[in-house]
């Protein structure tokens, strides 16, 4: 059954299957796309003896955003898929500001290896208060 | 998850990613979880959290098996609490100290230029023993603009000296030893409420363990005359159930505590008891070399009496001049002997054997290892033998010599500080221990240096200097010390290997001896290069430098004062000659026994020339090989202002 899948990880969420009650797992290209959240996500210093590991998007909170930010951020997730996620290939990211909303879009559009199709993850950031 | 048996299991490694890539590689003989590799993977997340946990607890169990272990501690304060197991007690900071004179002076002024005499009021109290520097009145000086506090160690009583030439009473008080330290009061009150958890702790880690003085009072109701001194415990067995006795000990955080007995060893305080603890926080090393400057216009050392607090009228012009004490060559004794606390790898290092010797010198090693922790950090190399090894033999002595970290010799108060800190308590009964200075044998190596530039790239005058810096580095690791060897082999094969364009190399040794002579006395002096002489010219095996003495004359009660020097015949015998004519003066000066390099001079009388106040006699050498043994009390020492190196170019070398 495993084998059938070419990636498998397990949910951050810690939910149940509502199935078996066993923890659920994430699967091939949604495990995929969990792994790129959490890097992302991830700050700096937040890994055990892992520093470097982090998508530095946590030190700009408190910036302006303009066009400088724009090309940081892009560049920093470039470099965390290059270094980190090598199942990740032809990333693509584009980030949409949505000043009304005082959030910040970002699309990246990629492919995973061993799976046919173009994949997209969508994340928000967005202010909580 | 289906895990292979044969799955690697690891479980030797200790460090975070060891121990991750040990769960990674357990992982991949499973299927159900693939991600474990990814770093942005939850697994990865998983594995970082298990691996951090295993790797606190090895790091943890390891810390907590090496703190255990007087072998293998790394903390200061482990090391001292494993010293606690084998009676160690570590050394606690040290206030230096300084002796110093103290003169009574009637600080009125007699209306033309000088100062009154004191009444003859006074002059006749102090007669009757009425006034004493009590211990711990305060003495202060400055050093680098800081102003230190030195506290008196004993009670001294000021004592009527007879008249100066102007009839006036000299009054002083003489030897008054000081030690550096800052005198602090910390106060406790028992209270059973705590019971066995009430502690009395001192938050001073710059305590002098020596300055400690408990009082106890009954309780707060008591009047203050009714208190108590209670005294260290210096052996349990002098301690009954109603010894008034405390314990100091230094506790986790480096500070000192205070604690009393159990009413079987040492009487226990009780309920609403005050403890008064007094004690000196001292600056340890930087108390020392105080009272450099000090001199009878400029003093270094300021004292308030607590003669002076009082209202009686014949003492209000009463004021004290310090002065430091001068030694026999009129120069200043700064203060001296201030250490800082014990640190873990001495600790670590002198705990054992300290247990080995149970806190008695009776064995040479017994006297190495008690003086090296009473004065570790002063020392810097010490030799002990006993008494029956002289020559002529001294028996009930054991001699005890010792190089100063700064330094060659010590001051006579260190020297007596040292016999005293040993003889009262430590040593058997009936040996008597003696601090002797040690004797320097100056080696002098003559180095001739073969080289070829064309193996190297170097300059001579690098190559020089190459040599000559080696030289230096040769005498401070392997001379210096007691019980250190010369030997010429060592030096040349590690000169060859300096560089490639060095091919060969010869050293040749001379060395001396210096005689530090007691002028204008007629006594015999003895002198041991304690190796086997060569000639260093025909016929001569030794010869002095110049030296001022009497001359031959007809009135022999008024001989003239010459410049002069001995040399020995080649048969053992040692003449004196005059400097400048080279007359003889003497024929039979003395005596040299070429196989065991002593010298003995008969009768000798050296005169102090105009304008010194002392000078030292070189005697030269030759060892017989150019290998030199340092034997019994001597240190060999490198004469670096007179190594003599030559270098000469091969291609010149004619074979």
């Amino acid at each position: 059954m495993a084998t059938e899948y070419k990636y498998s990880d397990l949910d951050l969420d810690f939910t149940a299957n509502p199935i078996t009650k066993d923890i659920s797992l994430k699967y091939d290209v949604e495990a995929v796309k969990r792994s790129l959240r959490n890097l992302i996500f991830t700050k700096k210093n937040e890994r055990f003896f892992r520093p470097d590991i982090s998508g530095g998007i946590h030190d700009l909170l408190f910036e302006n955003f303009g066009s400088i930010q724009t090309v940081t951020i892009r560049s920093r997730i470039e470099n965390l898929i290059q270094n980190y996620e090598p199942r990740v290939t032809e990333a693509k990211i584009e980030l949409y500001e949505k000043r009304e909303q005082n959030a910040l879009q970002i699309d990246i559009y990629f492919r995973v290896r061993n799976i046919p199709g173009m994949q997209e993850l969508t994340l928000d950031l967005q202010r909580v208060r | 998850m289906a895990i292979s048996n044969k799955a690697a299991q690891s479980i030797e490694s200790l460090d975070f990613d060891t121990i991750k890539s040990d769960l990674i590689k357990y992982l991949t003989s499973q299927e159900e979880f693939q991600d474990y590799n990814f770093e942005g993977s939850g697994f990865s997340v998983l594995l970082d959290v298990l691996s951090y946990n295993t790797h606190h607890m090895a790091f943890y169990a390891n810390m907590l098996a090496n703190e255990s272990f007087l072998d293998s501690c790394v903390l200061r304060s482990s090391a001292v609490s494993l010293g606690k197991s084998v009676g160690y007690i570590p050394r606690s900071r040290r206030g230096s100290e300084i002796v110093v004179d103290v003169k009574m002076v009637n600080n009125s002024s007699d209306g033309v230029g000088s100062l009154n005499p004191l009444s003859e009021e006074i002059v006749s109290r102090v007669k009757s023993g009425n006034y004493s520097i009590l211990k711990n009145e305060v003495f202060t000086t400055t050093k680098g603009g800081e102003t230190l506090y030195f506290y008196s160690v004993n009670n001294v009583f000021f004592t009527y000296e007879g008249d100066d030439t102007d009839g006036n009473p000299v009054i002083y008080a003489r030897n008054v030893l000081l030690r550096e330290g800052k005198l602090n009061t910390k106060t406790f009150v028992v209270n059973n409420q705590y019971g066995e958890d009430q502690r009395f702790i001192i938050p001073d880690s710059n305590l002098d363990d020596r300055s400690v003085s408990v009082f106890v009072r009954k309780s707060i109701s008591e009047s203050e005359g009714s208190t108590e001194k209670w005294f260290p415990s210096t052996s349990i067995i002098e301690n009954g159930p109603a010894t008034k006795v405390f314990f100091l000990q230094e506790v986790y955080d480096g500070y000192y505590e205070v604690y009393f007995g159990d009413g079987i060893i040492g009487q226990p305080v009780e309920q609403g008891n005050i403890i008064f603890v007094t004690y000196a926080s001292c600056s340890g090393v930087d108390g020392n070399s105080a009272g450099i400057s000090d001199s009878p216009n400029t003093p270094n050392f300021t004292y308030i009496s607590s003669i002076n607090t009082t209202e009686d009228t014949e003492l209000q012009n009463v004021r004290f001049n310090v002065s430091v004490l001068r030694d026999e060559n009129d120069k200043i004794v700064t203060s001296y002997g201030g250490q800082e606390k014990e640190t873990r790898s001495s600790i670590k290092f002198y705990g054992p054997r300290f247990y080995e010797t149970q806190d008695r010198a009776v064995t040479t090693n017994d006297y190495i290892a008690l003086f090296q922790k009473l004065y570790s950090g002063s020392i810097r190399s010490i030799h002990v033998w006993g008494g029956e090894e002289n020559d002529p033999p001294e028996y009930g002595k054991v001699f005890v010599s010792v190089r100063p970290i700064n330094g060659l010799f010590l001051s006579n108060q260190e020297k007596l500080s040292l016999e005293n800190s040993i003889s009262t308590e430590r040593n058997m009964v009936s040996i008597t221990p003696q601090v002797v200075n040690p004797e320097y044998l100056y080696i002098t190596p003559s180095i001739i240096v073969k080289y070829d530039l064309r193996k190297s790239s170097t300059d001579v005058n690098v190559l020089s200097k190459q040599i000559n810096d080696y030289v230096q580095i040769f005498g401070l690791e392997n001379l210096s010390l007691f019980e250190k060897n010369f030997f010429s082999g060592q030096m040349i094969r590690n000169i060859l290997e300096l560089d490639e364009s060095i091919r060969s190399c010869t050293v040749a040794v001379n060395f001396n001896k210096q005689i530090v002579p007691t002028f204008n006395t007629k006594i015999s002096y003895s002198i041991n290069f304690e190796n086997p002489l060569s000639e260093i010219s025909s016929g001569t095996y030794i010869q002095s430098g110049s030296f001022l003495t009497y001359g031959t004359g007809t009135n022999a009660l008024n001989l003239p004062a010459v410049r002069a020097y001995f040399k020995d015949n080649g048969k053992g015998k040692i003449s004196l000659y005059n400097n400048s004519t080279d007359q003889l003066i003497k024929d039979q000066f003395g005596t040299v026994n070429y196989d065991t390099g002593k010298v003995i001079l008969n009768s000798a009388e050296f005169l102090l020339e105009n304008g010194l106040q002392k000078y030292e006699v070189r005697v030269n050498a030759k060892p017989r090989d150019n290998d030199v043994f340092s034997k019994k009390n001597t240190i060999l020492e490198m004469n670096y202002d007179e190594v003599d190196l030559t270098l000469v170019e091969s291609s010149t070398v004619r074979i």
